[in-house]
């Protein structure tokens, strides 16, 4: 098959009856069976995408509500969905998909609102004005919208969090993170990862989780609030540094050479892991856990 | 009012005529550094000193004090945190073993004993820059990118929809203002290499968020 073949064009059969639009009943539209390695690519769309991850190796695609110009396209190693109207203009859509677990799924669009579910290969989502929403996954995964919220929770892949004017929640996740914000708070509860790296200019933090041996945990912030809930058994060194803050903690203390407003730093426990929390103009507290 | 505001606005008259302590002096120059709103209400007072000495004694124009009133109501509600232990003061070098709960006061500045009970930082809302802020000079490696991404912002803004636009600004604004805040930090302190380390941060994340407005108008064709 030429590697430009169209494989898939559907136009995609109304609902079958007004009530079901308007409840935006899922209907399936398109099954695919999809090759090891292929990737599934939602491009310039906009509207809602809800991915869910299944066994096997079919990728369903799922519709509601008026979507009468989606096709899809194979080639190159990838299924690429889209949606455009007359002309080429971008269209809403509210679409569903059942993808493969293993497979790899990018999604990118405009007004978009998303959540992916379950998926062991790496997602990546990109969206200009919407949420995103993820949801138990294992592969790394790549989010960044200008305005909207981002969660994350129950993940054990990498996870890569970026939204610019609003705020990102992680919870219960255990891979590696970077999360950061412009404009918005970081919620980053219930972590059990090895390598934290969170960061926002006009916006507070705030951590619980594990510190693991050899692990590493970053906070620069600009102007806000940094409140850390450390486990009881902390066993870290700890950098403060704060031009215009204060610091408070739960935890001993000692220090040589402090100067103020210069960095600071001292150890807890056997001082295994890395904490490292740089506030310019805010708060910095320590809080011990359980 | 936040008391650390309170406590700088009450030593604005000394500070302007320049019989503050040395080390009292320092802490007001620290956050004059990093808070607008104090800024204002000095720029105001010295308004209304500069006019009180030319024109000796008389009542200072009634339109100089609303905008620093609203100088001051932007300051917010105030926010005590009371310290369980003596504050630190600077020292050169110390040893410090503090107990559960401690605190101490780590505001940049000399290390003077700070009062009782300090509020907490305020989170002033996001303002424009006035031009007569001093511009903060760009690391000259990231110059050439962040001129062009500039470019492609101010090229592409008509094709983007308004919303977007007021977005996009409102979060450069977000950052400017944390570069022209590490900024003045680093004039008062040049060898503190946190600020330092924080203002080149700072600009890295500004490239960053370019690349996206990059992105963001290539999406929108």
């Amino acid at each position: 098959m030429s590697l430009l073949a169209l494989l898939t064009a559907v136009t995609l059969a109304p609902p079958m009856t007004p009530a079901s639009m308007h409840l935006h009943v899922p209907v399936l539209d398109t099954v695919v069976e999809l090759r090891r390695g292929e990737r599934v690519i939602l491009r310039d769309v906009s509207g809602t995408v809800r991915v869910e991850a299944v066994g096997g190796d079919r990728l369903e695609v799922m519709s509601a509500g008026r979507t009468d110009n989606v096709t899809l396209r194979r080639a190159d190693g990838r299924v690429t969905i889209s949606a455009t109207g007359r002309g080429g203009s971008r269209r809403s859509v509210d679409v569903g998909l059942r993808v493969p677990a293993w497979a790899d799924v990018a999604l990118d669009g405009v007004d978009l609102d998303v959540s992916v579910r379950g998926m062991e290969g790496s997602v990546t989502i990109g969206s200009v004005s919407g949420d995103i929403a993820v949801e138990g996954t294992a592969g790394t995964v790549r989010a960044r919208t200008l305005e909207g919220e981002i969660v994350a929770e129950s993940t054990t892949g990498p996870l890569y969090l970026s939204s610019h004017s609003d705020d990102v929640y992680v919870r219960s996740a255990s891979g590696p993170l970077e999360v950061q914000s412009l404009d918005g708070d970081l919620y980053l509860e219930e972590l059990r990862a090895s390598t934290v790296r969170a960061e926002t200019q006009a916006g507070d933090v705030t951590f619980s989780g594990e510190i693991l041996v050899g692990g590493s945990y970053r906070f620069y912030l600009h102007d806000g609030d940094a409140r850390l809930e450390l486990p009881a058994t902390l066993s870290a060194t700890v950098r403060v540094s704060t031009f215009h803050g204060t610091f408070e903690s739960d935890f001993p203390v000692m220090v040589s050479g402090f100067t103020s407003g210069r960095p600071f730093e001292f150890t807890v426990g056997g001082g295994e892991a890395e904490v490292r929390v740089e506030v310019f103009d805010g708060e910095i507290r320590l809080v011990r856990g359980n | 009012m936040d008391e650390r505001h309170e406590w700088v606005q009450e030593r604005l008259s000394e500070h302007l005529e320049g019989s503050l302590p040395a080390i009292e002096e320092e802490r007001v120059q620290r956050h004059l550094a990093v808070c607008e709103a104090c800024r204002d209400v000095r720029a105001g007072l010295s308004e209304v000193r500069g006019l009180a000495r030319r024109l000796g004694p008389i009542e200072p124009p009634r339109d100089l004090w609303p905008p620093i009133a609203a100088a001051a109501s932007r300051l917010g509600r105030p926010e005590r945190f009371s310290f369980s232990v003596p504050q630190l003061a600077a020292a050169a070098v110390v040893l410090i073993t503090l107990s559960a709960s401690s605190a101490w006061w780590a505001k940049g500045g000399g290390g003077p004993t700070p009062p009782a009970s300090v509020a907490e930082p305020t989170t002033a809302p996001v303002r424009p820059m006035t031009a007569a802020q001093p511009s903060a000079p760009v690391p000259e490696e990231l110059a050439a990118e962040l001129d062009m991404l500039e470019g492609v912002l101010l090229a592409g803004r008509d094709r983007l929809d308004a919303n977007t636009v007021h977005v996009l600004e409102r979060n450069l604004l977000v950052i400017e203002r944390a570069i022209e805040d590490s900024y003045r930090a680093l004039s008062l302190d040049p060898e503190n290499e946190f600020v330092r380390d924080h203002l080149r941060r700072t600009y890295e994340r500004k490239l960053e968020y370019l690349r996206e407005v990059s992105r963001i108008v290539d999406l929108a064709g």
